[in-house]
């Protein structure tokens, strides 16, 4: 009999159990004359399919299978079966139907051994179990019999279960290192009775890892996993073989960094001491960013160690080297976390210690250890500033707040003795404060009444090759201050002078300068310093030595350094000695040398000193005449043309007086010092020249300006021809004024007008007066003049096309529409 | 009167306090702590002041590209000896300006009122062609004095003045020969070691004449130095016969003022107080001064 055959005793029990029908009975008939034709087995099997009778398809399909027992079409066909029908079930409750499910699966592999598909139903059928020795039995048992290229198909389902139940471990596990805990732990004679229970490693997952590593294509995922199986020793073994001793490893999901922790996380349980540190030093070296991670986890494998002044020490060397603010804030805070537990831990420990002997051996303990948190608290922003310092040695703002850490003169001395020290001029990116750093140590030492000290420390200072002139600058002026304080005014000059000494190219060493990049030192160009110049003129004026005070003058004008202020306060040195006609030449070098705008001030100082000095009448007028070209250059200089007008008029030319102002009106472009012109102009015309002959003025000065301005002068107009009277022209005058904005926005004009018309006019001149506003009420529909205002907005102004058009020809002045802007749109509404 | 005493103001107190402070030899600051002097390192960093000049030039590519270089020995005085120099500075500068009207101004501080050191030299300036040969010189000058030189050396100096001239004849300088026992020993060991680096480090010879022209017998320091009015002569030999004159009416006018000078020692007290400590020699490298200190005996 063939193994797997079902015996006879069992075979007739069956059928006298599943054989009750005449299709039942026809089928094993047909069987008895054609067992070997599968097409019946077949159809016997879908019968019993349809029927429902899950023990009597069973027990057909296994007999079917006896009868092809090297069919694996049909053995899987049954194990497919048998496999559904235990889907959802508990494998703990039916473990018995998972055995018999098993053995079936033992039969077949028996009879198709190499049938990887039926390998791998049974491989799920293990894993569903979750029987661990089963899984890598039956899995051994696979890879055995399978070909070669068929195993990472059976491995990939075992892998995938690992990964299921390491990942679900995982999440149980609670990483967080109570620190407490290890402190207490660091003191040799701790014994902790509630020590924490260390994890279980999976050793089943990390064996089938193990061996699944050496045909895995991706070795990261199963290195991954195998960092989550706890399992030490091995993954020493591994993640060495696979990372530490081949440079190749390069992980594309996890940072190489996620490794190595794991290898030293491993190291730490089962390495010894020394391969620990080695391969933390590696680790050191190849993952400097993760500096202050790796120096806490060394920090704490010695606290583990029961080496707490090791674990100290390593912060301390760290904390003293760290380059970033993170990694500093890290250590730090770690740092003193550790040392106020570990104090805390010490004090508790010496107060329940009963041998006075142990207490007395902590007491050092305590006091260095507190001494330090005290430093280290009292030091922050010192440790702080070494790490600013540590990522810029030539950041000067650094070193200036570091002097300004400590308190005593010779600490601050010597802090700026490093800083100069470690200074390279040429690699300071900010101006002025290297220079401030100078004179910050001269002024220790003039505080410190060491007067050589603090003039050797600007001598010094002079010679640094700065790349900015404020910092040569500061200090030249530092020095001529603090000479003057302490020698007199004689020897702060000698210093500007040496300052200020002028070379043989000036305008080709500045050129040299700005055009060489920081290449070329701030020396080159001190001479151009506007600041030494200033406090140099001044110490001059001060020492009244004239002719020097000339001289520099001169000369700062020659450098073409001179700033305005300086051309007036030369100017009034010069007229302070009574020397007007050159302090004039001054006021022509001044006008000359700056650009019209800021010409006006000077200019305003030249006419106002020209006209109290009474100068000839000529040279005044030429004078006003070149000032008044900035109105040409679009500079606002009617206060010139006014003053202008009033000069005239004290001469007694009032015609010319008010040609000036009418002139002015036209040049000025600003539009309130325009309308001011204007007002003025018409005023001294009727005051100086009669009113009649401020018609042609009123015209053109309501001709050009806006018409949003130009009412009140047509007001004034309508009231002057009123007052001489002709009251026809007043009229007319109104009616044009009334055409140029709606009524509802021209109230005054027309309660003017109505006025007049009571106190001059007739019913009809009323009447009409009237009809002319129902008239513009009805035209100007819109008042488009506020919005045409709006910035941004085209004016829209009454055609002049247009012949029924408001004011068209209706006035006998003939005074055109105004209009101020000559690109404006005509539109007829 | 005593009463008097008893009832002074603020003012009086405090100006009596000074007076007192100052009968004991003790200045009013003197309770709190004098700061340190500005350190030789930095004095040494920024020895030489930016060379403008260089950049004034129609074509800065056209300067002419070398490395010059200064050996000697530093003495940095202090206020004591400041004044000390003044004081000789000023008397002898008297008898001069007297004589020959010339003008005399100390060498220990500079126009600006600065403190400035003042040395003995070893040697003339050396000029270098590249600066790997200045480099070189360096190196071998600290190697030879780390051999020669084992221990720090006082300096002291001669009691009679000496004036000595510039390479441009442009001014005198009123000078302290280094004493004869001192020349003999540690000087002469360092030009030696000075002497020996230079011919290890400079390929061209091409100053070997103004190093043969200066010896270790002519140590001294400057401590004044005076302008002279031109017309000087410049070259050591003139030509024409009124150049050769003018040398010699020049080289006159030193002999007769060093025999003036011969007449009037210095005060023995003067020179002890002048006396200085040398633990290293100074060479001067790219605007800095490199300090060379000594080997010890201990190593």
């Amino acid at each position: 009999m063939k193994p797997g055959r079902l015996s006879p005793s069992v075979m007739y029990s069956s059928i006298a159990q599943y054989v009750s029908g005449k299709e039942e009975l026809a089928f094993e008939y047909e069987l008895q004359y054609n067992g070997d034709n599968v097409e019946v087995w077949k159809r016997y099997i879908d019968y019993h399919k349809s029927s429902g009778n899950h023990s009597a398809l069973s027990w057909v399909y296994e007999r079917c299978c006896y009868q092809f027992p090297d069919s694996k079409e049909m053995w899987t066909e049954y194990l497919q079966w048998r496999l559904t029908l235990l889907e959802g079930v508990n494998p703990v409750v039916y473990a018995e139907e998972f055995d018999k499910c098993t053995r079936l699966f033992e039969k077949a592999l028996y009879l198709c051994h190499r049938e990887v598909h039926l390998w791998e139903m049974y491989l799920q059928h293990c894993l569903v179990q979750k029987n661990l020795s089963l899984i890598r039995k039956v899995l051994d048992h696979s890879l055995r019999c399978a070909a070669l290229e068929s195993h990472l198909r059976l491995w990939s389902p075992v892998i995938a279960f690992i990964e299921s139940l390491l990942f679900e471990k995982e999440a149980e596990i609670d990483y967080d290192d109570e620190l407490d805990l290890i402190i207490q732990q660091s003191f040799p004679n701790h014994q902790d009775p509630g020590k924490a229970e260390p994890v279980l490693p999976d050793i089943w997952a990390s064996r089938l890892l193990g061996r699944y590593m050496e045909i895995a294509e991706d070795q990261e995922h199963v290195l991954f996993l195998l960092s989550l199986t706890k399992d030490y020793p091995t993954i020493v073994k591994i993640f060495g073989d696979h990372i530490v001793a081949q440079n190749a490893f390069k992980p594309t999901n996890h940072s190489l960094f996620y490794f190595y922790k794991g290898y030293l996380e491993a190291l730490e349980k089962t390495g010894s001491q020394r391969q620990y540190l080695k391969a933390m030093e590696v680790c050191l070296d190849n993952f400097p960013e993760q500096r202050s991670h790796l120096v806490i986890t060394l920090s704490k494998y010695y606290l583990k160690n029961k080496e707490f002044a090791q674990a100290r020490s390593v912060l301390q060397e760290c904390l003293s080297s760290t380059m970033t603010s993170e990694a500093f804030g890290e250590i730090y805070d770690f740092l003193v976390k550790i040392l106020e537990l570990y104090v805390s831990n010490c004090i508790q420990e010496a107060q329940d210690a009963t041998d006075p002997d142990k207490r007395s051996a902590l007491d050092p303990v305590i006091t260095y250890n507190i001494g330090l948190l005290e430093y280290l608290m009292e030091a922050h922003s010192s440790l702080m500033n070494d790490l600013k310092l540590r990522q810029n040695i030539n950041n000067v703002a650094t070193w200036l707040e570091r002097v300004s850490l400590y308190a005593s003169s010779s600490e601050k001395l010597d802090v700026y003795t490093e800083a100069i020290l470690k200074i390279d001029p040429a690699l300071v990116s900010q101006s002025g404060d290297l220079g401030k750093l100078w004179c910050g140590l001269a002024q220790l030492y003039s505080d410190s009444n060491e007067v050589d000290s603090a003039k050797e420390t600007l001598d010094r200072g002079t010679r640094v090759p700065f790349k900015f002139m404020q910092d040569l600058e500061m200090i030249w002026l530092k020095w001529a201050e603090f000479e003057l304080e302490q020698s007199g005014l004689a020897d702060a000059i000698t210093i500007l002078e040496t300052a200020l000494t002028i070379p043989s190219s000036p305008d080709l060493l500045i050129e040299r300068y700005h055009s060489g990049e920081g290449n070329i030192p701030a020396k080159a160009i001190i001479f151009t310093s506007p600041q030494l110049w200033s406090l140099y003129l001044d110490l001059l004026e001060a020492s009244s030595n004239i002719e020097k005070v000339t001289g520099a003058y001169e000369q700062l004008i020659v450098l073409k350094l001179a700033t305005p202020l300086q051309f007036l306060n030369y100017v009034k040195f010069l007229q302070a000695q009574e020397r007007w006609e050159d302090s004039f030449r001054v006021y022509e070098r001044a006008v000359s040398t700056f650009p019209p705008e800021t010409t006006l001030d000077l200019w305003s100082f030249y006419l106002n000193d020209s006209l109290v000095s009474n100068r000839q009448v000529e040279t005044i007028r030429d004078l006003f005449e070149s000032s008044l070209r900035l109105a040409r250059e679009g500079v606002d200089c009617s206060s010139f043309f006014i003053q202008y007008s009033e000069f005239e008029q004290k001469q007694g030319f009032f015609k010319r007086a008010v040609d000036i102002l009418a002139r002015g009106c036209s040049e000025v472009a600003d539009e309130s010092s325009n309308l001011k012109l204007w007002g003025l102009c018409l005023e001294r015309c009727k005051t100086l020249l009669g009113l009649e002959s401020s018609r042609p003025l009123y015209e053109k000065c309501i001709r050009s300006v806006p018409n949003s301005k130009a009412m009140s002068f047509i007001l004034e107009f309508a009231k002057m021809e009123e007052v001489i009277p002709d009251i026809a022209r007043a009229r007319t005058v109104f009616k044009f004024g009334a055409q140029l904005v709606h009524p509802d926005a021209n109230r005054g004009l027309w309660d003017s007008w109505n006025d007049f018309e009571l106190k001059h006019g007739d019913k009809e001149s009323y009447k009409e007066m009237l009809r002319t506003k129902r008239q513009l009420m009805d035209t100007m529909k819109t008042s488009t003049e506020e919005i045409s205002k709006q910035k941004g907005n085209i004016e829209f102004v009454s055609s002049k096309h247009n012949g029924k058009g408001a004011g068209q020809g209706t006035s006998s002045l003939e005074l055109p529409q105004s209009t101020d802007n000559p690109e404006e749109i005509s539109l007829d509404i | 009167m005593n009463l008097l005493d008893q009832y002074l103001s603020e003012e009086e107190e405090e100006e009596v306090k000074s007076k007192a402070a100052l009968e004991r030899g003790i200045g009013i600051r003197d309770s709190q702590p004098r700061l340190k002097p500005l350190p030789d390192q930095i004095l040494d960093k920024y020895h030489i002041s930016p060379n403008i000049e260089k950049y004034s030039g129609e074509d800065m590519n056209t300067i002419a590209r070398g490395w010059t270089s200064f050996a000697f020995v530093e003495m940095r005085p202090s206020h004591r000896q400041r004044l000390q120099i003044d004081s000789l500075v000023h008397t002898v500068g008297l008898q001069l300006r007297s004589e020959i009207g010339l003008e005399f101004q100390p060498l220990h501080i500079s126009e600006l009122g600065s403190p400035l050191p003042l040395h003995v030299s070893l040697g003339p300036n050396f000029s270098f062609q590249t600066s790997q040969e200045l480099n070189a010189f360096a190196q071998m000058l600290q190697v030879e004095t780390w051999q020669k030189m084992n221990a720090p050396f006082e300096v002291g100096f001669e009691p009679i003045l000496q004036i000595y001239d510039n390479v441009d004849r442009n001014a005198l300088f009123l000078a302290l020969d280094v004493s004869q026992s001192v020349k003999n020993s540690h000087i002469r060991r360092l030009w030696t070691a000075v002497q020996e680096s230079l011919d290890f480090s400079r390929r061209s010879d091409e100053c070997a004449a103004s190093r043969c022209a200066w010896t270790f017998e002519r140590s001294h320091m400057s401590i004044a130095r005076a302008f002279l009015k031109p017309p000087s002569i410049k070259a050591a030999g003139g030509h024409t016969s009124a150049e050769r004159t003018l040398d010699a009416q020049y080289r006159r006018t030193i002999e007769q003022l060093n025999m003036l000078l011969a007449n009037r020692p210095v005060d023995r007290s003067v020179l002890d107080s002048l006396r200085f400590q040398c633990s290293g020699i100074k060479l001067t490298k790219q605007r800095s001064n490199l300090w060379i200190p000594f080997g010890s005996d201990t190593q």
